[in-house]
């Protein structure tokens, strides 16, 4: 019976103990992690666009430069010269693939492309974030959506250029960018 | 007190097992999983070792604390949630004041619970000694670690990257070395420096 009322003391004693620290911890980094996942997200967002921003300006930057458009099922951004951005998650070889897509006013040309995060293996299938391929992107177009193909083999406005030892994650990458332009067009269109 | 006195206190015998003779990576081969992946730049490798002393003297606090009321039924259950619990702290902490860090470290913070130092030492001194020998161990422990982990990350940074903490040593026409800063050049230099460490620790016991 000591036994058991002793077990039931103990677990009180380290529960509170380990509880408080948590919770107290918690109320100290929670506003900040939180203020950081924003800056992440709008960090993004403002580069993908090209608009020049610092962390102490970035809300201002992102206030003045653009305009949040939400639809049913994505919020979209719009800069102040009408080009569209639709951001884009899906899963990647290894997991989640975040980013967003910067579309002409035409709706059709892409006009950047950035990722805010992704998990590949490093040094292999986490080149899909490596600028030089990101800018590939640039001026390709969907019609009806984009197409992988084989490292320098791009021929047409709808072909984009894997990378040699990235091609599962490229892969993912073009499938979950075809598969939100889709979503983005068909809430763009019925609005 | 004379240093040969110091030298028979218990203290400075724990603080020498912890940073020498029963150096945890080099002597007890412990925490081995970690030295490995987060040793490719120095910002990373200075993190984890200030992330897992940290969860170290927590644990030995609050174990050599709770000692004498720990069933020993339920010990290794007791260490597991103390351990885990800071760890999330630790994350936390790391998420807020330096998300980048947090970023490339990523899923090692998580995984300090199941580094073998923290359990190793929690069930072997801190749950027989006192608060002070334990903090005392803890530190020293640590500090193991994060040196050890320290000195890799220098030649793996150098080497694979040809930087130091983000700053360019290395001429422009030095050739990266980028297998040393993948897996298979942290197994090169972690053998390295277990083996140097080994043979020094035989020349002194001779």
């Amino acid at each position: 019976m000591k036994d058991k009322i002793m077990m039931i003391v103990f677990v009180l004693i380290l529960g509170t103990i380990l509880a408080t620290t948590l919770v107290g911890v918690d109320t100290f980094t929670e506003p900040m992690i939180s203020k950081n996942e924003k800056i992440k997200e709008l960090s993004t967002i403002l580069n993908t666009f090209g608009i020049e921003f610092t962390d102490e300006t970035i809300e201002k930057a992102f206030s003045d430069n653009i305009e949040t458009i939400e639809y049913a099922e994505m919020a979209v951004y719009k800069n102040t010269a009408g080009d569209i951005a639709f951001p884009f998650e899906g899963s990647g070889f290894q997991g989640p693939i975040i980013g967003v897509t910067v579309m002409d006013a035409d709706g059709k040309t892409i006009k950047a492309v950035g990722i805010k995060s992704q998990v590949e293996t490093p040094g292999l299938g986490s080149r899909i974030t490596e600028k030089q391929f990101l800018d590939s992107f640039i001026g390709k177009q969907f019609d009806p959506e984009l197409i992988l193909v084989g490292a320098g083999k791009s021929a047409k406005n709808t072909d984009v250029d894997g990378i040699t030892g990235a091609t599962m994650s490229s892969i993912a990458l073009i499938k979950v960018i075809n598969d939100d332009y889709k979503i983005f067009i068909s809430s763009s269109k019925g609005d | 007190m004379t240093f040969t006195e110091i030298k028979k206190t218990k203290s400075y015998q724990t603080v020498l097992d912890g940073i020498w003779r029963d150096h945890p990576i080099s002597s007890m081969v412990l925490g081995i999983c970690s030295a490995l992946a987060v040793s490719n730049t120095v910002a990373n490798a200075i993190a984890m070792g200030a992330g897992v002393t940290f969860v170290l003297v927590a644990t030995a606090v609050l174990i050599s604390g709770l000692r004498k009321i720990i069933p020993r039924r339920v010990r290794m259950i007791t260490y597991m949630i103390v351990i885990a619990s800071f760890v999330i702290v630790v994350d936390k902490v790391l998420k807020a004041y330096f998300p980048e860090i947090s970023e490339s470290i990523g899923p090692y913070v998580g995984l300090i619970i199941t580094n073998c130092i923290i359990m190793g030492r929690a069930e072997a001194f801190y749950s027989q000694n006192n608060v002070f020998h334990s903090v005392l161990d803890s530190v020293s422990n640590g500090f193991s670690y994060t040196y050890t982990l320290v000195a890799i990350a220098i030649v793996r940074e150098i080497l694979g990257f040809g930087t130091l903490l983000g700053f360019q040593v290395m001429p422009d026409s030095f050739p990266k070395w980028v297998v040393i800063s993948m897996a298979p050049g942290a197994f090169f230099v972690v053998s390295l420096f277990i083996w140097i460490t080994r043979t020094l620790a035989k020349v002194e016991s001779d």
